[in-house]
């Protein structure tokens, strides 16, 4: 049986987690009572073989052969189903001239980045896209940013069982360094979650994603390491977009992530949460 | 209660930080406890999984 992963010495201080293509990765945490929830990871792209390489990344993901949710990205956090694979579950095998099954059991949640708009399989919403981008929406060779082909925008999402309870549309757009040499500041992007609620008996929830024009990047580093998450993390937080406040049937308790391409693996560098109240 | 105990202990933060500096260099499947993790205030991380949709 194939690894979903491998472990790779990137750099003397950054041993990272590479995700085999269309593999997922789930790290349930436990985080107490919070009111002020918060969550942090750095992240890059490397080729389908070599570990460290980020030329030739580019793809698009469309019919006939996007069928549903494991065609889709998906960084962020989820509620952890042991054995199932955090938010996505394999669809039941499409029959001859039948449309595709959905999962036979549905999703329960997921907070994050996402080029989803919806979760059956079936209906297409859009081609997926990794594409060469500037530091925004626009063309360029520095970074690859995964993308929709119905509305570039769409970048983050929380999703409940089958339905998308919120979608940003514009302005947390992702970006990973296509070529280290070119983008000064490093080669691993940091992006990072908040939930916010008035109690802790509420599952009421507010998120907020750090926002600027066209773009949800915190930073870019070289030292992508988990004291530097918390350090950023204890900073007051960024202009943001707002989701919710929105009532969940259940909330988040793993990290997850998803990366669908199989022109590009999804490299993890470390991750954290931090409980501000 | 737990709430009101604040101001007498002072910090209530907590986090769980994870490097993978522990994790033996190779291939990774299924569930794995990947170890290396920083935790305060009762945060911590359980048993990650690995899986593929191929």
């Amino acid at each position: 049986m194939a690894a979903d992963a491998e472990c790779y010495q990137k750099t003397v201080d950054d041993r990272t987690i590479i995700l085999n293509l269309r593999s997922w990765y789930s790290h349930p945490f436990l985080a107490g009572d919070w009111l002020d929830l918060r969550f942090g990871f750095f992240l890059s792209l490397t080729q389908p073989v070599a570990d460290d390489a980020t030329t030739g990344l580019g793809e698009t993901m469309g019919l006939p052969d996007i069928i549903g949710p494991h065609d889709r990205y998906f960084i962020g956090v989820s509620k952890n189903h042991p054995g199932t694979g955090g938010p996505l579950r394999r669809p039941l095998p499409r029959r001859p001239g039948q449309p595709p099954v959905p999962p036979p059991s549905p999703a329960s949640v997921f907070i994050g980045f996402t080029n989803a708009t919806g979760r059956f399989p079936g209906i297409h919403t859009g081609d997926s896209l990794l594409v060469n981008s500037d530091a925004g929406a626009g063309a360029g060779t520095q970074y690859w940013r995964p993308a929709n082909s119905l509305n570039s925008g769409w970048g983050a999402a929380i999703f409940e069982e089958t339905t998308a309870r919120a979608v940003i549309r514009d302005n947390v757009q992702q970006h990973f360094p296509a070529d280290a040499g070119t983008v000064a500041a490093g080669y691993a992007t940091f992006l990072a979650i908040q939930l916010l609620r008035d109690t802790v008996d509420l599952k009421t929830v507010t998120v907020k994603l750090k926002s600027s024009v066209k773009s949800g990047d915190w930073f870019f580093s070289n030292t992508p390491t988990k004291e530097s998450i918390q350090a950023t993390l204890a900073q007051p937080w960024p202009p943001s977009v707002q989701m919710g406040p929105i009532a969940m049937g259940d909330l988040p308790n793993a990290f997850y992530f998803y990366w669908p391409f199989r022109k590009s693996r999804l490299r993890i560098h470390s991750i954290g949460l931090l409980r501000a109240a | 209660m737990i709430r009101l105990l604040k101001g007498v202990f002072g910090d209530w933060d907590g986090y769980a930080l994870l490097g993978y500096e522990s994790v033996p260099i190779g291939a990774i499947s299924g569930d794995i406890v990947l170890g290396g993790d920083v935790d305060s205030g009762g945060c911590s991380f359980g048993t990650a999984s690995f899986g593929s949709y191929q």
